[in-house]
């Protein structure tokens, strides 16, 4: 395996700190710690760091800030944690280049699993050919989908949604990010289309559209293309 | 709207009369007894007239009446003088004068001077009447108009007009409110004039009613100026504008006392429900603390020694704690920022089954005891809505539908398009309401009356919480049941988003009906 994934969590607060810290020392992780912004930027520049988690409200600055000093130049995955009741801050975060976000209070469960999610496509050329999730695969070299062993027909832009999202499996895509992916930068602001298309892809490769298990709905950011290890954390 | 009444104006009785008036008098006398003159000498050329003179003194009379002492005067010389031409003898001036003659200059002077001052004074007092009767009907209109304004807020502003119409000037209006002056209400322009200034001049020096600038009390103390823009035209009554003026203090010091009271009434009411959070947040905080804490000390103390059974419940007490400490602190938070002003609503199209179904996902672990039956969400049209606040507003309908109904029963999720918009259901099988209930179920803290008796935790908070999110995502919410004991159903209702056809290509066209 070689070295060990190495993990960045910045909180200020330090049981929050000390009750991750074993959970992923358990699945191999290399975990260091930051109090504060100025220490995690200077441990970001002095170690090799495979994933940062960062708190949106540290002691010493806002975490948006430190996440924009971070951007200027590094392109580490970084999950952001949040409290409910700042809503604005997921989408401000999402702008300034996080990967995903969770909001306190969580699960070590559904920590572990958004970890995974962001871990897996970190080095951009392990991307898979095949998106596995449950019942549904989508060859993304060969444009075919599959569900439940069948193939489904798509038109061209519910196929460009589906691939959007399994490129980005497990993570949040914003609504901005799939318009602009898939219909281009004027219908940035289209979130309609969105929903149309999203009905209707539902339709092709849900078991029940009305209950969606695969593509979930993330009120007021976007929608998530369920991982494995995501799917199984929700049926448990 | 009334229009302001006009304020009496100083009646013209009372002022001097002018001298071309008397002399106009004078002379109408003077020319009414040449023409009597010449009418009774035409008549004793006739008939035998003992008694000439006796004649002239309805006219005298008539000219101390209509002209008062100088043209009644005049009426008794030119008598004198029409009858010595053409009745008595040339020797009228000697003094061997007929007593008859003596007696008509008595005559003629004493009615002119008595008749006159007694019409003078029946006439001075009848204009006296007129004017009290004209402030009378304006203090009364004046009152009344004050009386009629509901909210005693209203009062100075009214006054202001009132005061600004009658005096046809600009009019401002300051109270004592903490030893110092604080104005009420302006009118009109006051040029270079600092009406506060002036005011608060007047205020120190306790100067009293000095136009421009008046001083109101009540009970004998002073409670704040009047200022005009100019001193009132003289011709308007000083006796009513002092009325008015003190009719104003004495309306402005009721305001005050009114104002007073509702302050006293809504501090009273704010203090109680103050007493009734504090109660709430103690009893919430205090009672899942309490298990937690003693789950986790009897963990530390005894976990080594415990079975594998009892210390699984124990771990599930705290787990289950802590999540309910975590729904309340939610439910505070989302107080906060409704009484914080911080709700900035998101609105976007989004599909109706994207809501419950994240709602749900949300309760999951609250509703495990009961059974939800969903309509097809995916068959309704798209809303307009803030997804997040609506979701946030169901999450608190269905835990207290999880609450107030027995484990094991269903709960309905409806969903059905009424009146250009998506109407979302929640009907559950508890303890109901009644009509009153169902209005008053929104107001913070209100419980129902079954759940008061401590058996249902909660702080009723939930619902309040729930209407002030979907008011602010443009919806509307309200609750009905079919009585007590058949179940409560709430209801969330969405505006329709704009309908847009869409073909598989992408492309798009607004439709204007709606259209599923």
């Amino acid at each position: 395996m070689g070295d060990k994934r190495r993990i960045l969590i910045v909180d200020d607060e330090v049981q929050i700190r000390r009750f991750l810290r074993p959970a992923l020392a358990m699945h191999d992780f290399d975990v260091i710690e930051a109090a504060s912004g100025a220490e995690a930027l200077d441990l970001l520049g002095k170690n090799e760091i495979h994933l940062v988690v960062l708190d949106m409200q540290l002691g010493d600055q806002d975490g948006l800030d430190v996440l924009k000093r971070l951007r200027e130049w590094s392109w580490v995955p970084v999950i952001v944690l949040t409290v409910r009741s700042r809503e604005a801050d997921k989408i401000r975060a999402f702008e300034r280049g996080a990967d995903d976000y969770l909001t306190k209070p969580f699960s070590i469960a559904e920590f572990l699993a958004r970890v995974n999610a962001v871990m897996r496509r970190a080095p951009p050329a392990a991307e898979e050919p095949v998106f596995e999730v449950g019942g549904l695969a989508v060859d993304l070299a060969r444009r075919r989908v599959l569900v439940d062993g069948a193939e489904v027909k798509l038109t061209p832009k519910q196929y460009g949604l589906l691939q959007h999202l399994a490129r980005h499996a497990g993570k949040v895509v914003t609504h901005e990010q799939l318009l602009r992916g898939v219909w281009g930068d004027e219908h940035a602001e289209d979130v309609h289309y969105l929903r149309i298309f999203m009905r209707k892809l539902r339709q092709r490769i849900e078991r029940d559209p009305a209950r969606p298990t695969y593509v979930v709905t993330e009120l007021g950011v976007g929608y998530r293309l369920l991982a494995a290890d995501q799917l199984e954390a929700i049926a448990s | 709207m009334t229009s302001p009444i006009a304020l009496p104006i100083a009646g013209e009785e009372s002022a001097r009369p002018r001298a071309g008036r008397i002399l106009l008098h004078s002379v109408v006398a003077a020319a009414v007894v040449g023409l009597a003159g010449i009418a009774v000498f035409t008549l004793s050329r006739t008939i035998n007239v003992t008694s000439a003179s006796i004649l002239f003194v309805p006219v005298i009379l008539g000219a101390a009446i209509f002209g008062g002492m100088i043209p009644s005067l005049t009426a008794a010389l030119a008598s004198l003088a029409v009858c010595s031409v053409l009745f008595y003898n040339p020797a009228f001036f000697l003094p061997d004068a007929d007593p008859q003659e003596v007696a008509d200059i008595f005559v003629f002077g004493g009615v002119a001077i008595v008749s006159s001052q007694l019409a003078g004074y029946a006439r001075r007092a009848a204009a006296a009447s007129r004017r009290r009767e004209a402030i009378m009907e304006y203090l009364l209109a004046f009152n009344r108009r004050i009386s009629a304004v509901v909210d005693p807020a209203q009062i100075p502003a009214m006054l202001a007009e009132e005061l600004s119409h009658s005096l046809g000037s600009a009019a401002a209006i300051y109270l004592e409110d903490g030893g110092r002056l604080r104005e009420l209400a302006v009118v009109g322009d006051f040029g270079a004039m600092q009406p506060l200034t002036v005011a608060e001049q007047a205020w120190r020096n306790r100067e009293t009613a000095v136009p421009p600038v008046y001083l109101l009390h009540s009970g004998g103390a002073p409670v704040g100026v009047i200022v005009v823009g100019t001193a009132p035209d003289s011709r308007l009554d000083p006796l009513a504008i002092a009325a008015m003026i003190e009719q104003s203090g004495l309306a402005l010091a009721r305001m005050r006392l009114a104002l007073r009271v509702e302050e006293a009434r809504v501090l009273a009411k704010a203090e109680n429900l103050r007493e009734a959070v504090l109660g709430s947040i103690s009893h919430d905080l205090h009672t899942p603390l309490a298990s937690i804490l003693g789950s986790v000390t009897t963990l530390e103390k005894f976990g080594p020694i415990c079975d594998e059974t009892t210390r699984a419940e124990l771990q599930s007490t705290i787990r289950e704690e802590a999540q309910r400490l975590e729904r309340y602190i939610r439910r505070m938070l989302d107080l906060t920022r409704i009484r914080a002003g911080r709700l900035a609503p998101q609105v976007e199209p989004i599909d109706v089954a994207d809501i419950t179904n994240a709602a749900l996902r949300q309760t999951q672990k609250v509703l495990t005891r009961h059974r939800i039956e969903s309509d097809d969400m995916l068959a309704l049209p798209m809303v307009e809505t803030d997804p997040v606040l609506v979701e946030q507003a169901l999450v608190n309908i269905l835990e207290n539908a999880a609450k107030y109904s027995p484990p094991g029963s269903v709960i309905f999720l409806r969903g059905q398009v009424e009146d250009e918009r998506v109407v979302l259901s929640v009907q559950d099988s508890g303890i109901g309401l009644d009509r009153t209930e169902a209005q008053k179920i929104f107001a913070p803290f209100y419980r129902a009356a079954d759940a008061t008796s401590g058996q249902v935790a909660g702080n009723g908070l939930g619902l309040m919480v729930s209407k002030a999110f979907v008011e602010a995502a443009g919806g509307e919410i309200w609750a009905d049941s079919r009585g007590v004991g058949q179940g409560a159903a709430f209801h969330i209702g969405m505006p329709l988003a704009k309908t847009l056809q869409v073909t598989d290509e992408g492309e798009a066209a607004w439709a204007t009906s709606a259209e599923s």
